[in-house]
């Protein structure tokens, strides 16, 4: 349904330009929730912001395809691209507080919304929010004559949820949105999430560093390096079975996927201004070879519907013919 | 031997509400709690690490803020060695600080931006050894920060030339510096990338094992407690209500200590539904009897009538429930 194509967006520095995005392409189905994994720095963020064409000046996207329904948003104009918004694709942040204006009730936020792209009146726009607010296990009435700052995180978490939802998007891009939460408050807005996922045809796009979080509601898994998207595919698969070496140090660095001692991944993320030639990953790869400092690894299947970008799989994996294609 | 020991310790504030009332605020109560000291060369620097874990707002942080004597407790005893800290000035606290040290998360706010790192790791020296010389700071500078992962010529920069997980390692040599007995971490870990957080958590035991540090763990990252710490404690509505061995997870007997691990995403995918549901109590008004009742799947009537005390269930492991 939604489909990324090869983007790039880059944010020219007086240092360099940084490649935020450097090529990434991946594929949403409905109804299913893809979480796009990585440290930060890595440009999951700037990938949630290309895809409402939201990047911040001087950022611009410069190249790529965002493919919705076989619609590409990036040769859409202003005033379409302000309908994609909120109607076909939703987008929760971090950090709700900021996210509304202090000085407005929730319930005039999310009529707001509701009235900039429907035709509704105002007493059909409030039922439409209380319904929503009601659905996420809200105290609806209340929360809706509440000031952002009144309610409890969880429920400003689940109150910008609502403000999400409340068109029915076709696709929901959650950034970061429980990673400051407790964990019963991140369980809360999770299990809502997921409760969602099954009752609409809606697609997630669970943006997060944590690990554990993205295992609770996803199907499908992307991690990202330095712009790049290095493995993707079945989330079981790939926890159970990582190809690339920066998935299997991530897994080690968490402690509940490691019940031993932790073995987390020394050094930091590269300056996307000054990426090294080759592997981006290789200067903190354990088992980088000649060729990683030479080639940038090509995405390649590995297994049907598991990818990667890593020398190392080709030459295990690969059959010969396939290898000498390449 | 115990190290740090705390009787009863309460601590409220007080909001105005109206012109002529306060609003007592009791963000901890009723809580005794033992610190002892077992790490050290050889061990492998979890011995005696103590997790506090509980929801915002539970007074975990608050008790923290007590423990390190940067609250003055409103109520109760805190002994320190065998001798009440707990109302002395701050004159006279120089040989508790010298031991217990704090490291707060938000590690960035609280370097100085316009002080150099030999002038952010000498602040403590001068404090707690002001007979050593330059020379003799910056021996022990290049120590620590190697120690702690950062390259030794690294003490002329200032904090905004390094990285967030950097500025964390700084954080942590300057309480480390002076070798204390004791390190409150208020949620450290918190917010930080796994690879980061994996690095930290390694390097925690690492300088337990080395210099005997003791951690006090403040946080509601569940995987991370249990990485560091042999103990955990379980804050709820300003009391400790369940306290248990770290390894022994499957035995904790309080429902809120079983809904908080169930809370925690499983790594199979197999996300269990069942949460907690409602929010933590107003602390100005908690409920009669069990301060969890009105989220309590379990409860009884008896709940809803009479607060239950912290009792013993078993080797090492206390809680505060009815049902237990």
């Amino acid at each position: 349904m939604l489909e990324v194509k090869n983007l790039n967006t880059v944010f020219p520095t007086p240092k360099g330009k940084i490649r935020a995005a450097n090529g990434i392409s991946f594929s949403m189905e409905e109804g299913r929730c893809l979480a796009l994994i990585g440290e930060s720095g890595a440009g999951k963020s700037v990938t949630a912001l290309s895809l409402l064409r939201l990047v911040p000046p001087p950022g611009k996207i410069t190249g790529g395809e965002i493919l919705l329904d076989n619609r590409d948003l990036l040769k859409l104009s202003r005033d379409e691209m302000r309908q994609v918004r909120g109607e076909e694709l939703a987008l929760v942040f971090q950090d709700s507080l900021s996210a509304f204006n202090p000085v407005r009730t929730v319930g005039t936020h999310i009529c707001e919304t509701i009235n900039a792209h429907r035709n509704l009146s105002s007493r059909q726009a409030r039922d439409l929010a209380l319904e929503k607010m009601a659905d996420l296990g809200l105290p609806a009435e209340r929360v809706f004559r509440s000031y952002p700052f009144q309610l409890s995180g969880g429920m400003r978490q689940r109150a910008a949820l609502a403000m999400a939802l409340c068109l029915h998007p076709r696709v929901i891009i959650t950034d970061e949105a429980t990673t400051s939460l407790d964990v019963t408050l991140q369980a809360q807005v999770l299990h809502y999430l997921k409760k969602h996922l099954a009752d609409c045809c809606m697609s997630i796009l669970f943006i997060t560093h944590d690990l554990a979080a993205a295992a609770a509601v996803a199907d499908r898994v992307a991690v990202i390096y330095a712009g790049k998207i290095v493995e993707s595919g079945p989330l079981k698969e790939v926890f159970k079975q990582p190809l690339h070496p920066y998935t299997r140090t991530l897994l080690r660095s968490h402690p509940s996927f490691c019940p031993g001692t932790l073995q987390p991944i020394q050094g930091s993320p590269p300056d996307l201004a000054v990426l090294p030639g080759g592997c981006s990953f290789y200067p903190r790869c354990s088992e980088a070879a000649d060729i990683c400092l030479k080639k940038d690894p090509e995405t390649m299947e590995a297994v049907s519907g598991h990818q990667v970008a890593c020398h190392l799989v080709n030459s295990e994996i690969c059959p010969e013919g396939e290898r000498a294609a390449l | 031997m115990t190290f740090l020991s705390g009787r009863n310790l309460a601590k409220s504030y007080f909001l105005p509400k109206s012109l002529w009332h306060k609003e007592e605020i009791r963000a901890v109560h009723d809580v005794s709690i033992d610190l002892e000291q077992k790490n050290g060369p050889g061990s492998d620097g979890r011995g005696g690490n103590v997790g506090l874990v509980g929801e915002s707002g539970s007074g975990k942080s608050t008790l923290a803020r007590l423990l390190s004597r940067l609250e003055r407790p409103s109520g109760g005893s805190l002994c320190f060695r065998g001798e009440e800290i707990g109302y002395l000035p701050e004159s006279l606290l120089l040989p508790f600080r010298r031991e217990v040290q704090v490291i707060f998360q938000d590690a960035a706010a609280s370097l100085n931006p316009r002080h150099s790192v030999e002038k952010i790791l000498s602040e403590p020296l001068r404090n707690f050894f002001p007979g050593l010389r330059r020379k003799e700071r910056l021996e022990k500078i290049a120590e620590i920060l190697h120690q702690v992962g950062l390259s030794p010529d690294h003490y002329t920069r200032f904090p905004h030339e390094f990285s967030g997980g950097q500025k964390r390692r700084l954080a942590i040599a300057r309480a480390v510096i002076i070798h204390p007995s004791l390190l409150v971490c208020d949620e450290v870990t918190s917010g930080l990338d796994v690879s980061l957080q994996g690095q930290l958590l390694n390097l925690f035991l690492e300088l337990g094992d080395k210099f005997g540090v003791h951690y006090l763990l403040v946080s509601h990252d569940l995987p991370a407690v249990r990485y560091l710490c042999r103990r955990i404690l379980v804050m709820y509505a300003g009391r400790i209500v369940e306290d248990f061995p770290a390894a022994e997870t499957g035995a904790s007997v309080h429902p809120y200590t079983r809904a908080l691990l169930e809370s925690e995403p499983s790594l199979d995918g197999s996300f269990s539904p069942r949460f907690l549901p409602g929010e933590p109590p107003d602390p100005s008004a908690y409920p009669l009897g069990c301060p969890f009742h009105p989220r309590c799947r379990e409860r009884k009537a008896l709940c809803s009538e009479v607060q239950p005390g912290l009792k013993e269930v078993g080797e090492n492991h206390r809680a505060a429930c009815h049902l237990a």
